[in-house]
């Protein structure tokens, strides 16, 4: 292909898009407005025009990527002919200009997949949430347009680029990791813009609700999985032995799915009660804000993080979008709010729905805890002119007593009943679960377990457990003694028949399994460190390390060196591993591959600190960490079942 | 009245955030205020890589030092690598060069040397205590050490321009 048409063409999509938005942003708020639902089928025309453009310039970038076709600016960027395939694919969000792009992929995606759905139903609300739906869409488009442009066109193409950031070629964890965010992060579009047009419209009915509800869990679910995905890479790359650091990039990932599962809760108050309506509505709202301030903090370089690797200037132009968003919620919420009013008011504390307000609150406290956390820096260099950081002691004092009340809530929540509670009964119920998260904590402590938080959270989590259980087969046990099924068509029964609520237990239960990886990985863990020469061991927890020396190797893409080391467990067996430091031609520092042992109960951790190639000796940093794989090949399984059997559409009710 | 009270409040909140975060631009936030300037420069004793030779950063008392950290395996160092070579024959009468070889094999290095050349002592840190004294955070940085021995600044990114190079330079011969 001649030099110039990827650009060409890619950018004339982007156009196309761009117009497309916002011609459906205009006509589907000013005709919803107007209440002119004739107009419908045009906005709907736009937002597939938006998607089939956006999809079709990200597919345009793509095969300049692969093709390297160095005359497109981002190609000379971020390609180079030496990168493997598919981190030639993965490098369309390795960098700024093309992540943007591929945000108008998915956003495209989005919109499509909705406005398809529901091309036969909701009428009423469909013209106003598409309008506002595009109307983010038109920013987005602009911003691809103008200032985050990948498609300008070199004159003198260089023969070959530098290829992706390193830290993304470094495992192949990147291939998923951003884009199940970006799915997370731009799918909240959707609830924001169910939520806004059912605000512009002054009415939430209940049917318009079934889509909110089901539109939030899908990025939910996204968001999840994109944020363990992002701790596990971290830890099975950066070299400092952990998952979670609390950075700036980190919380902003957090705090939209603290209000997203903030918002799931509070949506069974208002189908049960017709309570909270507002409070449920302004959650939507708030994910949605929420992820575009995540954004910002990731693209604007104005955050110190290890992922703000992409400096740039479209930090004016969103924070322009932020302020105008922020304002129209609060306008929206000040003028329409008082139509979203209460139809019941709510009982006790001690009841279902009073269990899931407390639950809010903690949801509200820790993302505001977090919010104030990650801001700080940059207040007090604003107000104060002082350079501070806000560490991870800040963080665990403030958020992790909320977060075990939270898990105990958890299990309280699913004990009481809607409405009033009776006291014996609650007593019952709660004796057996109770008395599994004492006698947890007894043998945890029995077996030398030490530590407040660590053994509180091992003994709400046995609660939890057995609450949880009880909830998702008490059901299938009640029709093994009546109907007398076997227990597999009970429980396939049960679960089918109230799947949200099956669905919702399980994502419990996967929650349980991350608390328990994340306490016991960070409250047990062993380490140890030292220089070996060849031939010599180190001891870290039961496990003995032996350097078997260096070595050495090259890939098209990087050279490394590497340390070979035995290890050698607490049952005789032995296991090989040889963690790196691989150097890319355009990184200024080596980059860490440190090797993972994993087994079901451990993994042993070792990291290449130094290596001297004169004596032949190497610098290690060891860990041992318990449970800590639970946290991603349970929990993702666990999230992510539970969220599909939740999902799974029910059978259309017929007529009789 | 309530609702007007809600509105203002909401929005004045909303102001200030803006005003935080728009007032962050220009600002660099890895920036780490640099400690060890205006200190006397930490001195060293390492090996010549091309003959063996002892080198301290006392044997230059008395003169302007500029100490370039770098790597074989760092590609921004080796684009560094001719702006060094031009500014060190322009200024190489009043300014003492040194290299520093920073986590790298010598055979590496002293390949990449046979084949492009370099106008001034490379020396070789093998343990990099020297780097750990100077706080090198990663490669290539360069750090500017007066007549008195004091450290003037460093600069923690490659020179792409000779140019940019010699306004630095004027600072320490001044």
């Amino acid at each position: 292909m001649s030099a110039g048409v990827n650009s060409t063409l890619g950018y004339g999509l982007v156009l196309l898009g761009l117009a497309c938005a916002a011609f459906a942003a205009i006509t589907g708020i000013v005709t919803g407005m107007a209440r002119k639902e004739s107009a419908l089928p045009w906005v709907r025309g736009g937002v597939y025009g938006f998607a089939a453009s956006m999809i079709g310039s990200n597919l345009t970038m793509v095969y300049a990527l692969l093709t390297h076709d160095f005359s497109v600016k981002y190609v000379a960027q971020v390609g180079s002919k030496s990168t493997p395939t598919i981190f030639s694919i993965v490098s369309l969000w390795s960098a700024l200009e093309g992540s943007i792009l591929f945000w108008g992929a998915i956003m495209g995606a989005y919109l499509f997949a909705f406005a398809f759905t529901y091309r036969k139903e909701h009428g009423r609300y469909m013209q106003l949430s598409l309008g506002v739906m595009a109307a983010i869409a038109t920013f987005f488009a602009f911003l691809i347009a103008g200032p985050a442009n990948p498609w300008t066109q070199i004159p003198f193409p260089p023969l070959d680029g530098p290829g992706p950031n390193p830290l993304l070629q470094n495992h192949p964890l990147m291939i998923i990791h951003p884009p199940m965010l970006y799915l997370g992060y731009v799918g909240m579009t959707i609830p924001f813009g169910i939520a806004a047009g059912a605000l512009l419209r002054g009415e939430l009915g209940d049917a318009w609700m079934v889509p909110l509800r089901k539109w939030t869990l899908v990025p939910w679910i996204f968001l999840s999985i994109g944020i363990i995905l992002g701790g596990w890479w971290a830890y099975a790359v950066l070299g400092w032995g952990g998952y979670w650091a609390w950075d700036p990039v980190e919380n902003a990932s957090f705090m939209p799915w603290l209000t997203a599962t903030a918002f799931m809760h509070s949506t069974m108050v208002l189908e049960k009660k017709k309570a909270l309506k507002l409070w449920t509505v302004a959650l939507a709202l708030s994910s949605f804000v929420l992820t575009i301030v995540g954004t910002f903090m990731t693209r604007s370089g104005v955050f110190n993080s290890v992922h703000s690797f992409t400096q740039s200037d479209i930090g004016p132009t969103f924070l322009v979008f932020i302020a105008v968003l922020l304002v129209f919620c609060v306008l929206l919420l000040a003028f329409r709010g008082h139509m979203l009013v209460a139809e019941t008011q709510l009982g006790t504390i001690m009841s279902r729905e009073g269990s899931i307000l407390l639950n809010n609150l903690v949801f509200a406290c820790i993302t505001f805890v977090v919010l104030i956390g990650t801001l700080f820096p940059i207040i007090s260099e604003g107000l104060f002119n002082k350079k501070l950081t806000v560490g991870e002691p800040y963080f665990n004092e403030m958020a992790l007593p909320f977060m075990l009340v939270m898990l105990f809530l958890m299990g309280v929540g699913p004990m009481l009943p809607w409405g009033v509670a009776d006291s014996k009964t609650l007593r019952d119920t709660a004796i057996i679960p109770g008395s599994a998260g004492l006698v947890t904590v007894i043998i945890c402590a029995a077996f030398g377990y030490r530590g407040f938080l660590p053994l509180a959270t091992f003994g709400v989590c046995a609660f939890v457990t057995v609450v949880t259980l009880r909830e998702l087969f008490l059901p299938a046990k009640q029709r093994v003694d009546a109907v007398k099924e076997g227990w597999g068509t009970a429980i396939f029964v049960s679960a089918s028949r109230a799947r949200r609520r099956f669905g919702g237990y399980v994502v419990h239960l996967g929650i349980v399994i991350i608390a328990v990886g994340v306490a016991a990985s960070s409250s047990y863990k062993v380490h140890s460190t030292g220089t070996l020469k060849p031939g010599e061991q180190l001891k870290v927890g039961d496990y003995s390390v032996r350097f078997d020396g260096l070595d050495r190797g090259q890939e098209p893409h990087r050279e490394w060196i590497g340390a070979k080391v035995s290890l050698v467990g607490p049952g005789a067996e032995e296991a090989i591993a040889t963690p790196r430091m691989n150097f890319y031609e355009r990184s200024t520092d080596p980059v860490g591959s440190p090797s993972v042992t994993g087994r079901w109960l451990r993994d042993v951790y070792v990291s290449l600190l130094a290596y001297d190639t004169v004596s032949g000796s190497a610098s290690f940093n060891m860990w041992v960490f318990p449970l800590v794989s639970w946290i991603w090949y349970l929990g993702i399984v666990f999230l992510a079942l539970g969220t599909l059997i939740a999902l799974f559409p029910e059978p259309k009710k017929v007529a009789s | 009245m309530k609702r007007g009270i809600a509105v203002t409040v909401s929005l004045v909140l909303v102001a200030g955030l803006i005003f935080i975060l728009g007032n962050a631009f220009g600002k660099d936030p890895h920036e780490v205020p640099f400690k060890l300037a205006g200190k006397p420069a930490p001195n060293f004793h390492i090996k010549r890589l091309d003959n063996d030779q002892v080198v301290s950063l006392s044997d230059y008392a008395g003169k302007p030092v500029v100490l370039n950290f770098w790597a074989t395996w760092c590609g921004p160092c080796k684009y560094e690598h001719p702006v060094l070579d031009a500014v060190s024959k322009e200024y190489g009468d009043r300014v003492v060069f040194l290299g520093i070889v920073f986590e790298d094999t010598e055979s590496n290095t002293k390949s990449f040397l046979r084949e492009n050349g370099w106008n001034f002592p490379q020396l070789f840190d093998p343990k990099s205590t020297v780097a750990v004294d100077y706080g090198v955070s990663g490669v290539p940085e360069t750090y500017f050490i007066s007549r008195s021995g004091i450290i003037v600044k460093k600069y923690p990114a490659p020179f792409t321009d000779p140019e940019k190079f010699s306004t630095e330079l004027e600072e320490i011969l001044r």
